[in-house]
């Protein structure tokens, strides 16, 4: 990858502030950031949401947060109480999530670039990306659950990542 | 009069926000899961909208070729076409403007984006 390209890719704070951008337009609450973002932490009863993106830059941006964050971020979008969201509901809003921080990340790539469909998982622990490995991550707290947004690039032959 | 407005979005909570904005502006709005069903209920309807919000990236036709479809259509000749996508690109600005459309929109956005996109298109419900 070139400098050029490298250069075009956000930063941990630009991550944040695409982050925070999509927040403020469609949510309640605040995002606190996470100064040193714990990269070890365990995915157990996280979601994980992405899109990807491909062309002259190809990667992943990823959301992973607690079922209890993303049925928050659901009930918001749609507002409907917590008993009244569906499994469905809370894809659909974590995946438009992915959906808006990596079409802005894709913003920055480049016009070749493509953004998938965002996709859902609903176990994020059992999610292993092989030949990607990860470029920034911010964490932040938001309603006291913890939120991650990685961008990952591709890189064929590292052996996986998480 | 009534100001109609169809929302086309695959994502279910895209069309719930655009719905619930485009309402508090006073519009009748309907939604469609993607560009395959908007033509369907565009066919079928009585009384073409005002306005279609489109998002670009959804499966069986995304929102480029559902701008295409309408515009060769004689029948939806003043359907206002509103872009609203993540695709921010300044070529994909000028492809969809060319394609068709009227305004374009960049997610995310705020109510008052979308309300000011739709007053430059001259489309307001009095509200």
């Amino acid at each position: 990858m070139t400098e050029a390209m490298t250069a075009a890719l956000p930063s941990a704070p630009e991550l944040a502030e695409i982050v925070d951008q999509v927040w403020a337009s469609f949510l309640e609450g605040e995002l606190i950031a996470v100064p040193e973002p714990d990269l070890a932490r365990p995915y157990d009863g996280c979601l994980v949401a992405w899109v990807s993106i491909a062309g002259d830059w190809t990667g992943h941006l990823s959301v992973v947060c607690s079922d209890a964050a993303a049925r928050a971020i659901a009930t918001d979008m749609f507002q409907l109480d917590d008993s009244e969201v569906t499994t469905a509901e809370v894809a659909d809003a974590l995946g438009e999530i992915a959906n808006m921080v990596g079409g802005s990340v894709k913003g920055m790539v480049g016009a070749t670039a493509v953004l998938s469909l965002p996709q859902v998982v609903l176990d994020a622990a059992a999610l292993v990306s092989p030949e990607a490995r990860r470029l920034v991550t911010v964490q932040a707290h938001w309603k006291d659950e913890l939120l991650e947004f990685s961008l990952w690039e591709r890189q064929p032959g590292n052996g996986g990542g998480k | 009069m009534t100001v109609q407005a169809i929302v086309i979005d695959d994502s279910s909570a895209m069309r719930m926000i655009l719905r619930r904005i485009v309402t508090k502006l006073g519009f009748e709005v309907d939604e469609a899961v993607d560009g395959r069903d908007a033509l369907d209920k565009l066919n079928a309807a009585e009384q073409v909208p005002d306005v279609a919000l489109i998002d670009w990236n959804m499966p069986e036709m995304n929102g480029l070729e559902f701008i295409q479809a309408v515009r060769s259509d004689p029948r939806y000749s003043r359907l206002t076409l509103l872009m609203v996508t993540t695709e921010s690109e300044q070529s994909q600005i000028v492809r969809a403007l060319a394609a068709g459309a009227h305004e374009y929109l960049i997610k995310p956005f705020t109510p008052d984006a979308v309300a000011e996109k739709l007053e430059i298109l001259g489309l307001t419900a009095g509200v």
